[in-house]
């Protein structure tokens, strides 16, 4: 991960503090980031070893439930307000994208299994062919075997790609619910 | 090592170094991470929170490149707490070490 994207990884999940006490921690690493550049480690070397920020975050948390300001904040209409037309965007909106991109995957995940099987296919069936009364496409044995091992490693590929699309959509989703998070906390009232 | 118990450690850690110098937070988390092994994100949450307890104060220095360098010195209510800390520590290896070389067998 380099420089940007783990402050602002960092700076996200620290959704639960004010604006003030999130710039002051980014300074701070960013000061970091510096320092270790100056002795000639990578942006990626300096945030392997701090860790991944999430967790990172989680510990300003535990810090802040001692000293507790954040709790005893009242919720109040506005943030019920709030609430009430974020339920509403969601279910009426949000949601149905969001089960059409799962059913979109679903579908990218059934065509890589469908051309995997495919690929088998057409291995197994170039060996059968002779045994059955079947029409002949005109291939040479050799061509559809080959034919298969393609078809098999294109679908491995999609499977692969397919995977990763998973982990941005759950990202994102992790993303979004701590968007939503944020909105609602941010009108609580003190 | 267990996580919480390295916490712990830590905060003994972050107040010894201090007592000696005062350090730049890259400074102090190179000190604390060349003899332990931990991850370095750790250490900053850990001086936000000493620091509202009043263990140390900071203040700036302008550096050669770049903008000023945070700088933390450790104060006389965190000497205390350190002097605590780590005669408490000293207590609890020396009775770890009594219980893993302990002659259970002359009973």
């Amino acid at each position: 991960m380099n420089k940007e994207n783990f402050l602002r990884q960092l700076y996200n999940a620290l959704y639960f503090l004010n604006e003030n006490e999130r710039r002051d921690i980014m300074l701070d690493y960013e000061e970091h980031f510096r320092a270790g550049l100056d002795n000639g480690k990578t942006e990626e070397q300096i945030s392997k070893e701090l860790g991944d920020p999430i967790e990172i975050a989680k510990s300003y948390k535990t810090t802040k439930d001692t000293s507790d300001t954040k709790s005893n904040k009242t919720f109040g209409a506005k943030a019920i307000i709030i609430t009430i037309l974020l339920i509403f965007l969601n279910v009426s909106f949000i949601l149905g994208i969001y089960l059409a991109a799962w059913g979109v995957l679903a579908g990218l995940f059934a065509g890589s299994v469908a051309v995997f099987v495919g690929g088998i296919a057409s291995i197994l069936g170039s060996a059968v062919l002779p045994f059955i009364n079947l029409p002949n496409l005109g291939l040479p044995f050799a061509a559809t075997v080959f034919l298969g091992i393609g078809l098999m490693s294109l679908s491995v590929l999609w499977f692969i790609g397919n995977c990763f699309l998973v982990k941005y959509l759950i990202l994102g989703t992790k993303a979004y619910i701590n968007w939503n998070i944020e909105i609602v906390n941010s009108c609580k009232e003190a | 090592m267990n996580i919480q118990f390295k916490k712990g450690v830590l905060e003994l850690c972050v107040l010894s170094v201090l007592s000696k110098k005062n350090c730049y937070g890259y400074e102090l988390v190179e000190e604390i991470s060349k003899n332990i092994d931990i991850s370095e994100g750790t250490i900053y949450p850990l001086l936000r929170r000493l620091k509202e307890e009043g263990y140390f104060t900071t203040y700036l220095v302008e550096s050669q490149e770049g903008p000023p360098r945070k700088y933390y010195k450790i104060t006389t209510e965190g000497l205390e707490i350190k002097k605590q800390l780590e005669i408490e520590w000293k207590g609890f290896i020396k009775g770890v070490n009594n219980i893993i070389e302990e002659d259970l067998v002359n009973e």
